[in-house]
């Protein structure tokens, strides 16, 4: 019903009366700003439950979009903000680090079923330290790179999404990727 | 180093993050290529983001991809406020007398106001009154009663000679004899006389304190009582 519809129009109809409308933009978008939370927070159940949170908080300020930017700009930027209040909340919370030592734990044992016995472990500490290593990335240069690596976007549609300009993009990924090199020296060098 | 050339010289970091993620244009793909086998800096800056880029593409790789996309649910009946069409005070204003009955259940309310008004201004009014009543007549500035002052008014020869002498021009003060000169300063606390004068109605005649004269007092005194008895007693 909605399929041939772009997101701008559907945003409109979701204004005026076909509130479900909305729920096609959640499907185009769901997956993207699950990627896009999953690599900001690295965790599955904060990344799940900020994607929700996101969805909800743009459905109930609809009408605050005046169609100055694009839908997926909009978004990204409702999830980027929502995911950071994610990140303050879990802060504050004293049982934060115990909680992820558990759940590290948890990981690397459902991961050894997945993989061979010899690398296994070795992979899973490696995407433990990268984990680690993005989040520690300042916010506009994580989200470069989360938007590149986990959305698999283009550089001129990050340059549009975040309304910087294309050479930014290239620039900030550079330095992210800098950084986390900085940052991954606990990584074997035969890595790949 | 690149042919001798500093590593910073290149710049090229846009062109090594486009190359890695395959967006660098095919025209400049070969000429990059071509700089980069010959670039040693260049070489090293590629082998060590591409460390990094590898990292976070296993990381996405392993514990991303294998998960399922959840089910967001949106609820349809909780949009914000600010979505709903805004309504202006005129259409809220006709929107209250739509039928006879909104008509009329205003026209009470507003008729309970109305009473409700008259009602305050009155008290209010009554009250003021009230108290305007009750205002001393001392305190009223429109009531002072001109024609009986309790000062007496210097006359106007008892004034400082010094307020003549000050006005007189520099020459003219050098020509008064010296026995007659006054200083200004001390002439300025010149004690005027104590002639009294006859109280008056006028309203220039209003008593001020700097003409305050106290009067003499005349009663009897007890230290003259007694020198009275001494006398009495050994005459």
């Amino acid at each position: 019903m909605f399929a041939d519809l772009t997101d701008e129009k559907l945003l409109a109809l979701a204004v005026d009366s076909e509130p479900e409308a909305f729920g096609e933009i959640v499907r185009r978008w769901e997956r993207k700003i699950f990627a896009l939370c999953f690599g900001m927070l690295g965790r599955e159940d904060e990344a799940r439950d900020a994607a929700q949170e996101a969805f909800v908080a743009a459905y109930r300020n609809i009408a605050n979009f005046r169609g100055e930017a694009k839908v997926s700009s909009w978004l990204h930027r409702i999830a980027v903000n929502q995911c950071l209040t994610t990140k303050r909340r879990a802060k504050t919370r004293s049982e934060e680090f115990l909680d992820e030592e558990r759940h590290e734990e948890d990981r690397v044992f459902v991961a050894a079923a997945a993989y061979s016995p010899s690398n296994q472990t070795e992979q899973a500490e490696r995407n433990v330290i990268v984990r680690q290593a993005v989040g520690s990335l300042p916010v506009d240069l994580r989200q470069v790179v989360v938007m590149k690596e986990f959305e698999d976007m283009t550089f001129q549609e990050i340059s549009d999404t975040l309304e910087i300009p294309l050479s930014t993009v290239k620039s900030r990924l550079y330095t992210a990727l800098k950084q986390l090199r900085s940052k991954l020296e606990r990584l074997p060098m035969e890595i790949g | 180093m690149r042919n001798g050339k500093d590593m910073n010289s290149c710049l090229f970091g846009e062109e090594l993050v486009a190359y890695i993620y395959d967006e660098l244009p095919t025209s400049d793909r070969a000429a990059f290529e071509e700089h980069l086998l010959d670039c040693s800096g260049c070489t090293a800056k590629f082998a060590e983001i591409s460390v990094s880029r590898l990292g976070v593409f296993e990381w996405h790789r392993d514990e991303f991809v294998p998960l399922a996309t959840p089910t967001f649910v949106i609820p349809y009946q909780g949009r914000n406020v600010a979505a709903e069409p805004k309504i202006s005070w005129i259409d809220a204003l006709r929107g209250l007398v739509a039928s006879p009955m909104r008509l009329a259940a205003a026209g009470g309310a507003m008729a309970i106001i109305a009473v409700a008004f008259g009602f305050a201004f009155l008290s209010f009014s009554k009250s003021a009154r009230d108290i305007q009543a009750r205002v001393p007549v001392a305190v009223e500035g429109s009531r002072v009663d001109l024609a009986a002052p309790t000062v007496a008014k210097v006359e106007s020869e008892s004034q400082p000679v010094a307020i003549n002498i000050a006005k007189t021009t520099k020459h003219e003060y050098r020509s008064v004899e010296r026995s007659q000169r006054v200083h200004p300063v001390v002439a300025k606390f010149a004690v005027p006389s104590r002639k009294m004068s006859i109280p008056t109605t006028s309203a220039t005649n209003v008593p001020r304190l700097g003409n305050y004269v106290e009067p003499e007092d005349t009663s009897l005194r007890l230290a003259d009582l007694m020198a009275d008895i001494d006398t009495k007693e050994f005459e």
